[in-house]
């Protein structure tokens, strides 16, 4: 019996995104394991550097596989199977997004800043009490990216943290926001400039990282 | 070259979609305006540091968590669809509960009117004031689990000791005999006895036969959350690892090769 299962789940391990997520909608739900062990790195990292708070994106990601899961029967092929799932993330940040707008006694996502407003304070570095240029921790390093990112406004944010970070097509963001392709270009240069003009000040302190 | 025309190229060139022809113009008009030298430097170091912060690391038991998630919102959905379905408003569905309770009724007063070993309401054995057992209170344990919350009831007289009430035995025949371990006042409320001492009964296990009768959109979404939960377990079940389960089954093979070398019964 477990000899059947074992290759049944070899069969799967073989199988593209697309063709798990149709077993999944027959009720195979091996395959939605599959898919999930695939694409959660992935989707937590994007969501992530979307709400800068770990428990957030683990949160969000955990209700992006739900969906998917129980929308199977919705998936169709003429899009990427992780086209779809960006798709269902960004809608789920998006909802969050205007939530706390709807509710501004709450922190933002970000815990800092206004969602959806340029933010143009310095960034905090971790330790004050050290210079930039003896930060070399990768844990500094990342909340330091973090709170650039949280800078950018949040219509350009989601491009380009699936631009730079998930490394999209341009094609692929667009399907995934319902942005034209233009649009997407526009939004992710105009992203890049705001993290330039944030992260640039520290490399011109002569940060090396 | 303007300046506009270098900024669209310099994007072009760090998304290395940059024609070679395209390239050189590109770097002679930046060597020679500063404005778009440090536009481009600037977007390439700070692309390049965020190119080189490591992925954040994910809870290793994500996956698990995600399929209890599911398991919940399955639930969910499951108990949303039985409170509306017309299964449950059907008078279909109403009918059979109370024919069925009416029927245990029956069945009960019958046995107990006239049924063998001489258990009736007027012959139970007595101590002290007679007890009465209304036939509306009285429910029975079945093998059915529609009852299987119901208890026994006895509704206390004025006048009787609810303490001698307590201690007594009756027998019910092939139910089996009961000691009543509540009287009910007969006003809503129901008494206990601890320790010899009286008190109120505010035990959950218990319910009246008008709790019974009452809410049988309740018992049918009990009995589908009941159905919804037996399938959930079967369906985590089924979604456990096959790695997991070929662990568990290692690890059994080595306890058992563990007990057999203890008792020397291996060469058997």
């Amino acid at each position: 019996m477990y000899a059947d299962t074992f290759k049944q789940k070899a069969r799967l391990k073989t199988l593209t995104d697309e063709e798990l997520i149709l077993e999944v909608a027959k009720g195979n739900n091996d395959g939605f394991d599959i898919l999930v062990d695939r694409f959660k790195l992935r989707l937590f990292n994007y969501l992530f550097r979307m709400v800068g708070n770990r428990d957030d994106a683990e949160e969000i990601a955990q209700e992006a596989f739900v969906k998917a899961y129980i929308h199977a029967d919705k998936y169709k092929t003429i899009a990427k199977f992780s086209t779809w799932l960006y798709t269902i993330a960004t809608n789920l940040v998006r909802n969050r997004m205007r939530s706390k707008k709807r509710a501004p006694r709450l922190l933002s996502l970000w815990g800092r800043g206004r969602d959806g407003e340029e933010d143009d304070r310095p960034i905090d570095l971790v330790d004050p009490g050290r210079g930039p240029d003896e930060t070399s921790n990768d844990r500094e390093l990342s909340e330091m990216i973090n709170q650039a990112i949280g800078k950018i406004p949040e219509k350009y944010r989601t491009s380009f943290v699936l631009r730079e970070i998930n490394q999209l097509s341009y094609e692929e963001i667009a399907a995934a926001t319902g942005l034209k392709l233009g649009t997407v270009r526009s939004r992710i240069n105009r992203a890049r400039n705001y993290f330039r003009k944030v992260v640039e000040p520290l490399l011109e302190k002569g940060v090396d990282f | 070259m303007n300046c506009r025309r270098a900024r669209k190229l310099i994007y072009d060139f760090i998304d290395g979609m940059i024609a070679d022809q395209d390239r050189l113009t590109l770097e002679q008009h930046i060597g020679a305006c500063s404005s778009c030298e440090q536009m481009a430097s600037g977007l390439s170091r700070s692309l390049d540091l965020l190119h080189r912060v490591a992925p954040e690391e994910l809870d290793e038991n994500f996956t698990w968590k995600v399929r209890l998630r599911l398991a919940r919102e399955r639930n969910t959905l499951a108990r949303e669809s039985v409170s509306h379905t017309s299964w449950v408003r059907s008078w279909n569905t109403r009918f059979a509960f109370s024919a069925l309770s009416t029927l245990v009724v029956v069945i009960a007063v019958g046995y107990f009117s006239f049924g063998p070993a001489g258990v009736s309401v007027g012959n139970l054995p007595a101590s002290g004031a007679p007890a009465e057992i209304a036939a509306e209170e009285l429910t029975g344990f079945l093998e059915s689990p529609l009852l299987k919350q119901s208890a026994f009831r006895q509704v206390a007289k004025p006048g009787q000791s609810n303490v001698a009430r307590l201690n007594r035995t009756h027998n019910f025949g092939p139910y089996g005999t009961f000691t009543p371990r509540s009287v009910s006042t007969g006003a809503g409320a129901s008494l206990v006895k601890s320790d010899g001492v009286l008190k109120e009964d505010t035990s959950p296990e218990f319910l009246t036969a008008k709790e019974l009768k009452m809410s049988d959109e309740k018992r049918a979404e009990q009995f589908a959350r009941m159905a919804s939960d037996e399938k959930q377990a079967e369906q985590l079940e089924r979604m456990v690892s096959d790695e997991k389960r070929a662990e568990q089954l290692e690890q059994m093979i080595v306890d058992l090769r563990t007990r057999l070398e203890a008792c020397g019964c291996e060469d058997h």
